[in-house]
């Protein structure tokens, strides 16, 4: 999908970018985090095409978007035209442009603000508009740079769940931040000083842990509150599972009610009967 | 416009010849081109290019249609001037299409020169937009005076010649066309490469 293979950038006898190499699958979001000046926003302009390396190459799709980290459009265009003609460059048809611009504008809360000028809108509102034209048309890599920069967290969710679609079509992301919230990425990239210096695959969170539990109930009833699943239930014996988290609080409620543990069996992770 | 105009009808009095005219409107049409160019360009910023060119597929290709778009916007000028030439000479039933092709080619050339240079005085080539101004004036008026410019040597045909022998340098013109989209082309790149 995306490869980097020893990409370096000189600029004025200082090295920003040395001697950089990763690649990203299909469908993966990737993180690239860094302090100030480690060469993110560097990185990201070469993998967008607009910088060229000074050596090394990058194997990119055809179809990218990208987002700056301040988007401020161009002045003078209503924020619906402007989407309209991001559309079109992108080769959709004057119908569906005009559909992807009224879900786009919907999606990012940016309805009232259709006909208003790139002059007139704040800071937030101008970036959710840089970030609704990314999600305009199908591509096969998606390239943020700071993209919470300015938003409220209704807008960091309006992006989430844009994404969270967008990487279900197999659109990879690469976003570059310095946040400290890694879970939501397959892979963390560190740069420091432009080199690479960390690569982190995120592994998948181990499951919590569950338990089948069976009680003697001798027909009385007996809320277990919402951490426990029925499977099955008689007159005098009712059998559930329990999250590890809510196991004592079940437990604590079914004896408090009179019921008698009759089992407790730990299950694989995941495994419900 | 208004310059172009005022240059126009400024030059010549009523019934002075096509040719002085068109001459007069591609001097016009350098500066303006300039203008044009490094006003538009400029005026979109950093951020806002940058996810047009990548939307698009290529910075190269955004720039290079922006600017022909910019060229594409001097067309009616180009041929309201030279209507507007035709009209103010007395002799206008006379004027053949030869020579009205004389004047749009020489025209064009104008054109594509000022918007060359009016990218060269862009940011990210000059970035600061006084200097831009300065050097942009600097560039017009040498595209203008200086022997062996395009611009110098079309206004010369247009201006020295009877409109009989203006038309048999029709070919000369179309050298200087093709030497001034050269130049144009080549303007276009460096500004592409600084990008």
């Amino acid at each position: 999908m995306l490869a980097v293979e020893n990409v370096s950038l000189r600029v004025r006898h200082r090295d920003i970018l040395a001697d950089v190499t990763f690649d990203v699958d299909q469908g993966q979001r990737i993180a690239i985090v860094g302090s100030n000046g480690a060469g993110k926003s560097s990185l990201m302009r070469i993998l967008s095409g607009l910088t060229q390396p000074t050596t090394g190459r990058v194997l990119r799709p055809a179809r990218l978007a990208y987002v700056p980290e301040r988007f401020d459009g161009p002045r003078g265009f209503a924020v619906s035209t402007y989407l309209g003609h991001m559309a079109a460059m992108r080769g959709l048809d004057k119908l569906r442009t005009n559909e992807r611009v009224d879900e786009s504008l919907s999606a990012f809360g940016l309805v009232e603000f259709a006909d208003v000028l790139f002059n007139r809108l704040s800071k937030g509102t101008a970036q959710r508009v840089g970030l609704a034209q990314a999600f305009l048309a199908q591509v096969d890599l998606l390239l943020f740079d700071e993209p919470a920069s300015g938003l409220t967290s209704d807008g960091q969710a309006m992006l989430e769940a844009q994404m969270r679609l967008a990487l279900r079509d197999g659109t990879s992301i690469i976003i570059c931040h310095l946040g400290d919230d890694d879970s939501r990425f397959d892979r963390t990239l560190t740069l420091s000083d432009g080199k690479l210096v960390g690569s982190a695959e995120q592994t998948e969170p181990e499951s919590e842990p569950l338990y089948r539990v069976a009680f003697f109930s001798d027909g009385r009833d007996v809320d277990l509150g919402a951490g426990a699943t029925a499977l099955s239930r008689s007159d005098r014996e009712v059998t559930v599972v329990v999250r590890s988290s809510s196991q004592s609080d079940v437990l604590q409620r079914a004896l408090a009610g009179g019921w008698r543990v009759t089992s407790l069996v730990r299950l694989r992770s995941g495994e419900d009967s | 416009m208004l310059t172009l105009v005022v240059g126009i009808a400024a030059s010549s009095t009523p019934g002075s010849d096509f040719q002085s005219s068109t001459a007069i409107a591609s001097l016009a049409l350098v500066p303006f081109a300039v203008w044009l160019t490094a006003g538009l360009l400029n005026s979109e910023s950093d951020a806002s290019f940058a996810v047009a060119a990548v939307g698009s597929g290529s910075a190269v290709r955004y720039r290079a249609f922006s600017i022909l778009s910019i060229v594409a916007l001097t067309v009616p000028l180009v041929l309201f001037s030279t209507v507007l030439a035709w009209a103010r000479d007395k002799h206008a039933l006379q004027v053949s299409v030869t020579h009205i092709l004389v004047g749009l080619l020489a025209q064009f050339a104008a054109v594509l020169m000022g918007c060359a240079l009016g990218a060269l005085v862009s940011r990210p080539i000059v970035t600061r937009v006084g200097v831009a101004w300065i050097v942009g004036v600097l560039l017009s008026l040498s595209a203008i005076t200086l022997p062996g410019s395009p611009v110098r040597t079309s206004v010369s045909i247009l201006i020295s010649d009877s409109p009989a022998d203006a038309s048999n340098y029709w070919w000369v013109l179309v050298i200087e066309l093709a030497l001034t989209t050269l130049f144009f082309v080549g303007g276009l790149r460096l500004f592409v490469r600084r990008l």
